[in-house]
């Protein structure tokens, strides 16, 4: 699971062990994890010598189960050209009024942000604020309304109008990468991303300086990705304040604006600012790891089950002096679920109708992007692959009761899901934290932003289950203690259990998903229509 | 006249799916383990690297689904401290003679080496040479009969003399083992002298450049470096020069021992003139590395106190020169497909839902290709108690590229184990054939062999030279051992690997579940030596 903002680090509590006698299902799903979640396996970082091993490791699964390679070239690998990038070095942004140059802070007011497809950026041009720079074709909110961009900067807030009603759709177009591919839409250069109420009440704009040139990581798209908008600074309140003074425009009350869900005032701010931000850029090799079922009678169509592979490597020591980071529940038991769920079709002896593909993507940690990767170069013929259901970080911890199925109010997936969990005794319940932006914090996004009905599924807070995952997110989450030992054997099997009954529905309904009507995300990237 | 269309068509259909064809699930199975352990991210796997420590991982994950439980006192790893040590200076050794002191020249007259293992070791006193410094009675062979060298430094012929059977001239020909019939008699120190016949094979000048070579043990649980013999440890190699010194003046004359080594009759042997002055110094590390041991508790309320050995080493052999641009030594053959082997067979005994009578160890060793360290440390601190183990069936390096018709089963002639897998194998429709190959002392050079030395019975499964198999195992030997293309494009016959899989698990119930415990032939020689069970 993608970390949203950095959380404070937690002292550990002693993890409960199951003293478990297992049975042999039991046992195939505990061993995948134990293997990719040991200490020698070094945490699983993108990018590391045991991301490798493990991508190895999940191939050699597949093998063992009866899959066919599903990767490129027949193989079981499908590369995934990724690029980590940094912020080299604290770069400038002047202002100026006319003749007048006010240079802003670095750390103070604003730091540089780094661009992974362009190493140098040195803009010189005028300013407009544009609100939180989205649109939004399915209500009609515009921020550039009225506005001309061509050739400029525009200061955006980074964060999405609270009158866009779906907290999904929200943490969509509330993100940098969507609020400067906006910008370049309209014919914007660059983008200055501002602290506003929301972050600033999360991940205040202080607080993110000792992160300030912490590597990202994207993949290439070469030379295809059409016009680039960088956004090259964030500016914390302070740095808003120096960018708007003397202009007609007020920051408190822009401020007010935003904090009350009020249209933002916007308008050309009359100044120029000067800025550069240089990027150290570096290729990384990684691969997504894919293995086919195949099919009968509708085995040109696609269900993709995901899951991801890498953690997030070895790092701070805990209290106990403990500085790997196994990644457990974050991810090595999503994939071990897909692996054996994998087997049950095989073990069944029964084939489903769509054929079925398994990938353990890459990356996800750094943003997402070994599914974003494998959802723009899918390694079946685009269009083919009609779901995901994503597998991300379930919380096995506990007996469940219910699901949460991220995802599942914008496509006929979720009905499906629903009836294939009553089926195995399971209600399927409304996301109990939608703040968190779940939606936009896992693989199966991915899937969303390629026109593809897809959802995350995680365990829900029935029963002990709120509290079980408060404690593992306060404890363990993103913790070197994140550890097998956590894992409840017989939750675990029973999630297999209930993954294999969505996979099969999915693989065995009579028509493939589709969004639902009118829905934001279906529209936006233009999936197949309930009509 | 044509051929019938209908008598084409076996061709066609063999012909036509061969590319597309899917491995059934029990080659499937085989062929995922190699591919993963050999795969160019586990770099080699190298005893003492995090490579070979995530090998160990795969082997427990595994062996866990396998439905075994963990072997080495509740765990799944025996710590194995991995010791490497190599002379840390060239030493300074006088020779004394009548009050007058000659010192030795290094490099010239000698080259000091490890034995002791200490990191200083000093001895002085008289020479005695002693021939070969075998004891083989057997052979009607003693070279210390009518020696007295308590308190000397005895001085050795490498190797043996002609006429021993292999497997006992490989046992005898070992310094270390030198040493420890050495110690057994007294002595306090032990040379080896070059001689004729080991000079024209490699001469001393081409030793030297090579004294302070690295080489590998372990250390016990006390953390002292285990040495085979530290009352009596060989600490040096003696050249032509300095033999010449060493002999002056005795009534052993020099020509006298080269033709008697020629002819193959016995040396001359007694004490020579003056005092050696002689010393060692030792550099030693030591690396953390592991044995994988896995449990199969056997039904047998009685019987589940003996244990079944099955071993593979799973360590190979790294990182290394670069052939082809390939640096990475894959082991597929050198023995991933060992311990695939060895998962699936633990796999067929949870799949038959019958557990066996007798318990089952599946150990995955650390260290053979450093001098089958792992199950020498293994056989010296055996998970269950001395003497529960029963017998050892080692699987290395099966060459399987081609269809097996034949095994080869090293040291089966000499235990009860030989019947039992000849039995098994016939029921797979193999052969057993005897060892083509003697003069490769395979049988020391696997590590079965440290179960022999612990008296257990032991051996190592081997496919043969039927069919395919002498071109086939010649060319994977001269073009793929211990080279980067041992990998898993070799053309794998996975049929046989799955045949050659039952076979082993057949070995396996078939051991486990008889009424009697393996034993030695009676009278066999490692089975007398080693105090073996039935030898006597």
């Amino acid at each position: 699971m993608m970390r949203a903002f950095l959380l404070a680090t937690t002292l550990l509590a002693a993890a409960p062990a199951f003293a478990q006698d297992l049975a042999p299902d039991a046992a195939a799903l505990k061993a995948h994890v134990q293997f990719l979640a040991s200490d020698a396996m070094r945490g699983r970082d993108t990018g590391s010598p045991e991301i490798a091993i493990a991508e190895q490791y999940v191939a050699a699964q597949m093998l063992a189960a009866g899959l066919k390679p599903g990767g490129t070239n027949g193989s079981w690998l499908q590369p995934v050209p990724l690029v980590s990038f940094a912020s080299a070095d604290h770069g400038s942004f002047v202002i100026k009024r006319g003749d007048v140059a006010t240079p802003l802070e670095w750390g103070v007011d604003y730091f540089g942000r780094a661009n992974p497809h362009i190493a140098k950026v040195s803009l010189s041009a005028p300013v407009v604020f544009a609100g939180y720079g989205v649109v939004d074709k399915a209500s009609g909110y515009d921020d550039y309304k009225g506005l001309d961009v061509k050739g400029k900067i525009v200061a955006v807030l980074r964060d999405a109008p609270k009158v866009i009603a779906s907290s999904d759709a929200r943490a969509h177009l509330g993100q940098p990468d969507e609020q400067a591919r906006t910008a370049a839409a309209h014919g914007a250069i660059g983008v200055i991303l501002i602290e506003g109420n929301g972050r600033h009440a999360v991940f205040p704009f202080a607080a993110t300086k000792p992160f300030w040139n912490n590597p990202a990581m994207t993949w290439s798209n070469g030379e295809a990705g059409g016009p680039v908008a960088p956004a090259f600074a964030y500016l914390g309140m302070d740095g808003a304040a120096k960018l708007f003074a003397g202009t007609k425009l007020k920051w408190d009350e822009i401020l007010a604006a935003d904090k009350a869900g009020t249209k933002l005032p916007h308008g050309a701010l009359g100044i120029t600012v000067e800025a550069t931000a240089n990027t150290e850029i570096k290729k990384v090799a990684g691969n997504n790891v894919a293995g086919v079922l195949e099919g009968t009678d509708l085995r040109q169509e696609y269900v993709v089950i995901s899951a991801h592979l890498d953690h997030v490597g070895v790092g701070k020591p805990d209290a106990t002096g403990d500085t790997i980071y196994n990644g457990a529940m974050d991810n090595a038991v999503g994939t071990a679920a897909m692996l054996e769920v994998a087997k049950r079709f095989v073990a069944e002896g029964k084939k489903p109708r769509r054929s079925i593909l398994f990938v353990a993507v890459t990356a996800e940690e750094k943003g997402l992007v070994g599914s974003e990767y494998f959802a723009a170069n899918p390694t079946v013929p685009k269009g083919s692959i009609v779901a995901d259901v994503n597998l991300d970080m379930p919380i096995l911890t506990y007996k469940f009761e219910d699901l949460v199925a991220i995802g599942a109010d914008h496509s006929s997936v979720g009905a499906i899901v629903a009836q294939a969990a009553a089926s195995e005794g399971v209600k399927v319940v409304p996301d109990p934290l939608p703040q968190e932006n779940f939606f936009v914090r896992s693989d199966h996004y991915s899937f969303v932003k390629a026109g593809i009905p897809a959802v995350s599924l995680d365990l829900g807070p029935g029963g002990p289950g709120a509290a079980a995952a408060m404690e593992f997110l306060a404890k363990h989450y993103h913790q070197p203690s994140d550890h097998v030992d956590l894992i409840d054997w017989t939750q675990g099997l029973r999630f297999v259990k209930l993954n294999f009954a969505i996979a099969s529905a999915l693989a065995n309904a009579d028509e493939r998903p589709t969004w639902n009507k009118g829905d934001f995300f279906g529209m936006l990237y233009k999936g197949p229509m309930a009509k | 006249m044509t051929k019938p269309i209908w008598a084409l068509l076996p061709l066609l259909l063999l012909a036509a799916p061969v590319a597309a064809q899917e491995l059934p699930a029990d080659q499937a199975a085989l062929k995922s383990h190699v591919q993963f352990l050999s795969s160019d991210a586990m770099r080699g796997r190298e005893a003492g690297t995090p490579d070979f420590d995530v090998a160990a991982e795969y082997m427990a994950s595994q062996m866990m689904a396998a439905g075994l439980t963990p072997g080495a006192a509740g765990k799944w790893f025996q710590p194995v401290a991995l010791t490497t040590y190599k002379p840390s200076e060239k030493a300074n050794w006088t020779l004394t003679r009548g009050g007058s002191a000659t010192p030795l020249q290094f490099g010239v007259d000698y080259i000091n080496t490890t034995g002791s293992l200490a990191p200083e070791f000093a001895v002085q006193g008289g020479v005695v040479f002693a021939g070969y410094g075998v004891v083989y009675p057997q052979g009607k062979i003693d070279d210390y009969k009518g020696l007295d060298v308590r308190g000397k430094i005895v001085a050795l012929f490498p190797g043996t003399p002609k006429g021993l059977p292999s497997e006992v001239a490989a046992h005898f020909g070992d310094d270390d083992q030198k040493a420890r019939l050495a110690q057994a008699r007294g002595a306090k120190a032990v040379l080896i002298v070059e001689s004729p016949q080991r000079r024209a094979q490699f001469p001393f000048e081409a030793v030297v450049p090579y004294w302070d070579y690295e080489r590998s043990g372990w250390a016990g649980p006390d953390g002292k470096p285990n040495a085979s013999a530290p009352g009596a440890p060989v600490v040096g190699y003696v050249g032509p020069v300095g033999a010449e010194k060493l002999f002056a003046g005795s009534r052993i004359k020099w020509l006298d021992l080269v033709a008697a080594e020629r002819k193959g009759a016995k040396l001359p042997t007694g004490a020579l003139v003056g005092t050696l002055a002689a010393s060692t110094k030792v550099a030693v590390r030591s690396t953390a590395t592991k044995n994988v041991v896995g449990l199969l508790e056997g039904a047998d309320p009685v019987l589940k106190n003996q244990y079944i050995v099955l071993s593979a080493h799973l360590d190979h052999v790294g990182v290394g020169d670069a052939v082809n641009g390939d640096r990475i030594y894959n082991g597929a053959m050198d023995n991933a497909v060992g311990n695939s082997i060895m998962l699936e067979v633990a796999r067929a005994f949870q799949r038959s839902g019958k557990r066996p009578r007798r318990s089952i160890l599946f150990v995955s060793l650390t260290a053979e290709e450093k001098g089958l360290i792992g199950s020498d440390y293994f056989a010296h601190f055996p998970v269950v108690a001395k003497g529960q183990i029963v017998a050892d069936i080692n699987m290395d390096m099966p060459i399987l590229t081609y269809p097996i018709e034949d095994v080869v089963v090293l040291g089966g002639e000499r235990s009860s184990l030989g019947p039992v897998i000849a039995a098994a194998a016939a029921a797979e429709g193999l052969k057993v054939v005897p060892d083509p190959a003697p003069e490769e002392m395979f049988f020391v050079r696997s590590d079965h062999y440290s179960f022999v030395q612990a008296g257990i019975p032991a051996v190592s499964i081997d496919t043969g030279p039927g069919g395919a198999g002498a071109v086939a195992q010649k060319k994977f030997l001269e073009e793929n051992y211990h080279k980067p293309s041992d990998q898993i494009d070799l053309p794998f016959d996975w049929p046989s690997v799955a045949k050659f899989a039952r076979l082993n698990y057949a070995v396996a119930r078939a051991l486990t579940d008889a009424d009697q415990r393996p034993s030695w032939n009676k009278g066999d020689f490692f089975g007398l030596t080693f105090e073996g069970y039935g030898a006597k």
